[in-house]
């Protein structure tokens, strides 16, 4: 994945969930479990973001893993290749 | 007045939001049986574009039945109803699973009908979406959408196909497609701003391939065709148009890159249904479409912005495009099937207000309209621009000794970018072959596809050029400059020009006017009058 697409994940997290620009490095730590905010009308939002965002179509059997940023990270190097 | 918006992407509206947020925003009732919450955040954007104030959302019926929504009784009397098929007859309900259609079902749809008229909805959008199948039989299945539909336009809904995605609906509630999302916001906030358009007042037509079959210059009168037969038909139906538009108050001009002279003359034949007396302006030379256009408007004393432009060439639609915005243009597609979208479209906005009616005709228009909406917006900045997006790419062939077949043919028949007019017979070239000379040719390949063999110079052994054609299929691209600046770069150091005026060759007389008339080419000439073109075309020498 390279810097561009990285900086436009961590964009659509920062808008989702309301962050403070400079979270930019703490994003890492960030799942459903730790951050409450984040529920499942978030991550309904976040695969429409990153579907409109990155031009992929995210397959109906990954939506169960976007529940943490490293694992949302991980799925979309899959469609990225 | 109203203008479309540009696509917007998930981050495009959160900044939008962003931006116009406020302390007292206005709001909006929505009362929906889905999951409308990721429509929201389109809605906003787009009502913020277009208002410049910031929107509140409210759900007056939270995602569930909308039966029982309306029966707990919701105040409704504002709220904008987003209909699916499954709140007039709930067994359509996909996540319900797939069941039997009862035989009573038209009285199920009249209960739920009388129970959305009562509620008194400010508006009400119906999405026309796929039901689920079921035992029924075809032609019965298509009976029950009929009848929604029917129902739909009594309770005076908008109707729209578009946009269904069942993934989408059975995951996550909301039953549209992603990439519909925006789309569909911008339909629902231009409906309820009750936004419409200025009609236009004056339709700009190409003559060759858009108000007849064939090319003028080259066909000549009586190969041009718009007769009610053949290919001719189609250009019949839109001179018969054009005419019922005119006798309604719209104004009809010609912009063609045409020689004048010609143009009236096949005005006056018989063979067109249209005089120059249909139009109130005729503009036919060879300066950019843009600026003609341009001169119409100053010549009328009318907007640009109640312009629109037809012609078959998408060179000419971008260069229009990009000069002047505010023209609405469309493409003239040779496709009769493809042709109606275009027709409605058109139709559409000519119409004037007092036409209107919201019935399915007219939502079947704004249907038609969202698929040619690539056609409204261009995304390029310039026409340089727009050419380098095609990829074209130039093949130069020597044809001297074989396969010359394609090239005597363009010596022979093109009239337009023709260095001189002369007609040269097979001989006649083999004999400046056999002294020395060359017939070299060139394939246009874009990302649309091969135009062929549509290039050629025949070249004598003391450096003239005794024929230098192209066809004008690919007038615009620069390829005439490319063409002549490879084989300059690859086998001439000079080549002497050999023009003369004819009758239809003055795109041939631009072309050296460009180059500062010269009588002998070099590449340095080229170089230094066209230096972009570089940029523009792959090459290929298959020598």
């Amino acid at each position: 994945m390279n810097d561009e697409t990285k900086n436009k994940i961590n964009e659509i997290f920062i808008t989702l969930l309301d962050l403070e620009q400079s979270a930019a490095q703490d994003l890492e730590s960030l799942s459903t479990e730790n951050y409450p905010k984040w529920d499942s009308i978030i991550t309904v939002n976040l695969i429409i973001a990153l579907e409109s965002e990155l031009g992929i179509e995210i397959d109906a059997d990954d939506y169960e893993d976007m529940n943490s940023y490293l694992s949302v990270i991980e799925t979309i190097n899959k469609y990225l290749k | 007045m109203y203008k479309k918006t540009e696509e917007l992407s998930f981050l495009d509206a959160s900044k939008i939001n962003k931006t116009h947020a406020s302390d007292n925003p206005d709001k909006i009732y929505f009362a929906s049986s889905a999951n409308i919450d990721p429509l929201t955040h389109f809605l906003k954007a787009n009502y913020s574009l277009i208002t410049k104030q910031s929107l509140q959302v409210e759900m007056s019926v939270e995602f569930g039945s909308l039966k029982q929504g309306l029966i707990t009784g919701l105040n409704t009397n504002d709220a904008i109803l987003l209909l699916f098929p499954w709140d007039i007859l709930e067994i359509l309900n996909w996540r319900q699973g797939i069941s039997k259609i009862p035989e009573n079902y038209v009285e199920l749809v009249n209960e739920n009908i009388e129970l959305i008229n009562k509620n008194g909805f400010k508006k009400i959008i119906y999405f026309s979406f796929p039901i689920p199948p079921s035992i029924l039989s075809k032609e019965h299945r298509h009976k029950v959408n009929i009848e929604l539909l029917k129902f739909a336009a009594s309770i005076n809904a908008d109707i729209l196909y578009e946009g269904f995605s069942l993934q989408n609906y059975l995951l996550t509630g909301c039953p549209f497609k992603n990439s519909y999302l925006d789309l569909a916001a911008k339909e629902i906030i231009s409906r309820l701003l009750n936004i419409h358009h200025e009609p236009k007042k004056l339709i700009v037509t190409d003559l060759d391939n858009t108000l007849w079959n064939g090319i003028l210059g080259e066909d000549g009168i009586n190969g041009i065709k718009s007769d009610n037969q053949a290919t001719g038909f189609i250009h019949f139906l839109y001179q018969t148009y054009l005419k019922e538009l005119s006798r309604r108050g719209i104004l009809l001009a010609i912009c063609s890159k045409n020689d004048e002279d010609l143009v009236l003359k096949a005005l006056e034949s018989e063979k067109n249904l249209m005089k120059v007396d249909d139009f109130v302006f005729i503009s036919a030379s060879y300066e950019r479409k843009s600026k003609q256009i341009r001169q119409i408007a100053k010549g009328l004393n009318l907007g640009l912005e109640s312009f629109i432009f037809i012609d078959d060439n998408p060179i000419e639609i971008n260069e229009v495009k990009i000069e002047i915005p505010e023209v609405s243009c469309f493409q003239f597609i040779n496709n009769s099937d493809e042709m109606i979208n275009v027709f409605l479209a058109i139709e559409e906005l000519c119409k004037t207000e007092n036409v209107t009616s919201e019935d399915l005709s007219r939502t079947k228009i704004y249907k038609n309209m969202n698929q040619n909406s690539s056609l409204k917006k261009s995304e390029f900045k310039n026409i340089f621009e727009y050419l380098k997006s095609l990829d074209m790419e130039l093949k130069i062939n020597d044809r001297s000794f074989k396969n010359n077949e394609r090239a005597i043919q363009l010596i022979n028949k093109t009239n337009q970018f023709n260095m001189n007019g002369i007609r040269k017979d097979s001989e006649e070239i083999e004999q400046i072959i056999s002294d020395g000379g060359k017939l070299l040719t060139g394939d246009l390949i874009d990302c649309n596809g091969s135009h062929g063999e549509v290039i050629a110079a025949l070249i004598t052994k003391d450096l003239k050029l005794e024929s230098f054609v192209m066809s004008c299929r690919v007038f615009q691209r620069e390829l005439e400059y490319i063409f002549l600046k490879e084989i300059l770069e690859r086998f001439y150091s000079n080549l002497t020009v050999s023009y003369e005026e004819t009758e239809r060759n003055s795109p041939f007389k631009l072309f050296l006017d460009s180059l500062n008339l010269p009588t002998v080419i070099k590449l340095k000439t080229i170089q230094s009058y066209k230096p972009e073109i570089n940029s523009l075309f792959k090459v290929k020498c298959n020598l």
